[in-house]
């Protein structure tokens, strides 16, 4: 086990490095003098400019720029924001807690209904039940995300009044954004347990344990159940990452503070060092959290460990 | 998108009786038999008709502002209302029926052939290209795809054709890792070791013998991927990257109907409604699409 997990964290080292690479030099592709992603639009003279190049490293090889930017990155220094005029890092710092609540949310939303759904499906295939849960699953992976949550306001705020439309503080503004973004996921995650736990359902040791008189639920979840969350467990890693991306869209929808309305306006901005920033940021703790994912997958399933 | 990857066909290897006879119509009659697939496939022609008709006709100028008829609600004279500039929403909605249409279709053709490029010599030679291929996939798989489509917004800048680039590029990875997976699948069977025997160019297998084998489970990707690309076009076009005003691309749409929606439930309804059934068609055919193509799953209830 032992060197299962410093095999797998060596791994990331270089994804983590292509990641960084991938970036910066992509960044650089955009057209137009790199000290305007430094001055923004003040005019200053040739002098000046020539001083901040020096400064910021501008006249460096790329290659030694991007180490400059990978050893200022790792100290937690990304940059600093032209339209808020304050480092990068202070943004996403300000920002990380609001989206981290929304995901974690979604998250658990996701998981319960998702798990439930996929469940109920599978006890009773091609049931009337099995219908409906699958159209819903359907529903939420066709349906537009920010439709869906425009529909949501439009019912429980604007004609129930039940709900406050926007903002982020409060368990009241968290309900409807974390619903939404939890539907796409927990639709994903009943197709699968659904069709994982069918699968499983099918082997000889359920039917010996059947056999052995052991009631239907029982086996499901005693039995059934531990084998067939197995591919769950890697989607729910993979689900993360598309939660915190589609955080971007969700926020935009109800104007709630967070990273990816902070992307959102970096990109609309052309405020490239936050836009670099924020992308970063968000891949690593997506690169991160897939790692946790596989090492929780090797605890679940010792084939993987000895693999 | 990706968890999808993994539960799709692979290329058809063993005899199939029910093709034995007449193939061609033993898969007609299968398609109309299967419901998923038939009620997509017949709502999507649908779409796709009526996105025809848009671009020639649509019932009200789709652009032209007309105040005194604003907000009028969905009825004989506005079949769906109208909105807050007076603008007949269903004319919207037609006039932009091929937006959305073409971002799928653009932004997959982009995919598919970029995966074919990319995965068969990976697939068909192994060694370093495969090597490098990959990795380079890794890297791209290492980001939330609607994180990597953003960013690629973010250096071309907002635009519709840059969104369909990005939504292209994105989901290169995925094609890229199907196409590979699908030729190393049949890599060593029987009838390619014949065909590279009697002396044929690599070329002319890949084309001739790789290519046929490996459509099925393509096919099946490029289905659900036009589903998923025209999803995170709208998504896109919502946040005001890609269509502008006064552009009726349903995205957009939503994203200047959600700053009226006080005024008017049948403002935000219509056009969310328009994307989702598009995308619902898409994913039923790709679905009842798998069911038929995938041997494996044939004869299971």
């Amino acid at each position: 086990m032992g060197t299962y997990i410093l095999k797998r964290l060596l791994a990331a080292i270089p994804i983590l490095i292509g990641i960084s690479a991938l970036v910066f030099f992509s960044l650089k592709l955009v057209p137009g003098d790199p000290l305007s992603a430094i001055t923004g639009d003040a005019v200053i003279g040739k002098e000046e400019a020539d001083r901040l190049r020096e400064q910021y490293g501008l006249n460096d090889p790329l290659h030694i720029q991007y180490l400059n930017f990978v050893g200022r990155a790792i100290q937690g220094d990304l940059g600093r924001s032209l339209q808020f005029k304050r480092p990068v890092i202070d943004e996403i710092r300000a920002q990380l807690p609001a989206t981290l609540q929304l995901t974690a949310a979604a998250m658990v939303i996701a998981l319960t209904v998702g798990l439930g759904l996929g469940i109920l499906a599978a006890i009773r295939p091609h049931s009337l039940l099995d219908g409906l849960t699958m159209s819903i699953a359907m529903a939420g992976v066709s349906f537009p995300s920010f439709w869906v949550g425009l529909m949501l306001l439009l019912i429980f705020s604007l004609a129930l009044g039940w709900l406050p439309a926007t903002g982020t503080e409060g368990f009241e503004r968290l309900i409807m954004p974390a619903a939404t973004l939890g539907f796409g996921a927990a639709a994903i995650i009943a197709r699968l347990t659904r069709s994982s736990l069918l699968e499983v359902l099918q082997q000889q040791y359920i039917v010996t344990a059947r056999a052995k008189g052991l009631s239907f639920v029982k086996v499901v979840f005693r039995h059934a159940l531990r084998n067939a969350l197995i591919p769950v467990v890697t989607i729910v890693g993979l689900q993360f990452g598309n939660l915190l991306a589609g955080a971007v869209v969700i926020e935009t929808v109800f104007s709630r503070q967070g990273i990816g309305r902070l992307l959102v306006t970096a990109i609309l901005g052309r405020d490239f060092p936050l836009v670099q920033g924020v992308i970063l940021f968000v891949a690593s703790v997506y690169v991160i959290v897939n790692l946790l994912v596989d090492l929780s997958y090797a605890l679940i399933d010792p084939r993987i460990r000895y693999a | 998108m990706r968890e999808r990857a993994a539960a799709l066909p692979m290329p058809r290897t063993g005899v199939d009786s029910a093709l034995a006879a007449n193939p061609a119509r033993a898969l007609l009659r299968r398609f109309m038999r299967n419901r998923s697939a038939f009620a997509g496939s017949v709502l999507f022609g649908l779409i796709v008709l009526l996105a025809l008709v848009g671009t020639r006709a649509t019932p009200y100028d789709p652009i032209q502002m007309d105040i005194p008829n604003r907000l009028a609600e969905p009825g004989l004279a506005h079949l769906l209302g109208s909105d807050h500039y007076g603008r007949d929403i269903f004319s919207r909605l037609l006039a932009g029926a091929h937006l959305s249409l073409l971002i799928g279709l653009i932004s997959v053709s982009l995919a598919v052939s970029s995966g074919l490029l990319l995965g068969l010599p990976a697939g068909y030679f192994g060694g370093w290209v495969d090597m490098l291929v990959m990795r380079v996939m890794d890297l791209m798989l290492s980001f939330p795809s609607v994180l990597l489509a953003l960013g690629i917004v973010a250096i071309a800048g907002p635009s519709l054709f840059n969104v369909m680039l990005a939504v292209g590029i994105a989901s290169v990875p995925s094609y890229t890792r199907l196409v590979r997976a699908s030729v190393l699948g049949i890599r060593g069977l029987p009838y390619i070791e014949a065909a590279r025997a009697l002396g044929s160019a690599p070329l002319r297998i890949i084309t001739r013998h790789v290519i046929p084998n490996i459509l099925a489970p393509l096919i099946v990707l490029a289905t659900l991927g036009t589903a998923g690309a025209i999803l995170t076009g709208a998504a896109l076009s919502f946040l005001g990257l890609g269509a502008q005003q006064p552009t009726p691309e349903w995205g957009a749409m939503l994203s200047e109907a959600r700053n009226y929606m006080r005024l008017g439930w049948w403002l935000t309804v219509f056009p969310g409604l328009a994307i989702a059934i598009t995308v619902l068609s898409l994913n039923q055919l790709g679905d009842g699409l798998r069911d038929l193509l995938d041997p494996y799953m044939r004869n299971s209830p």
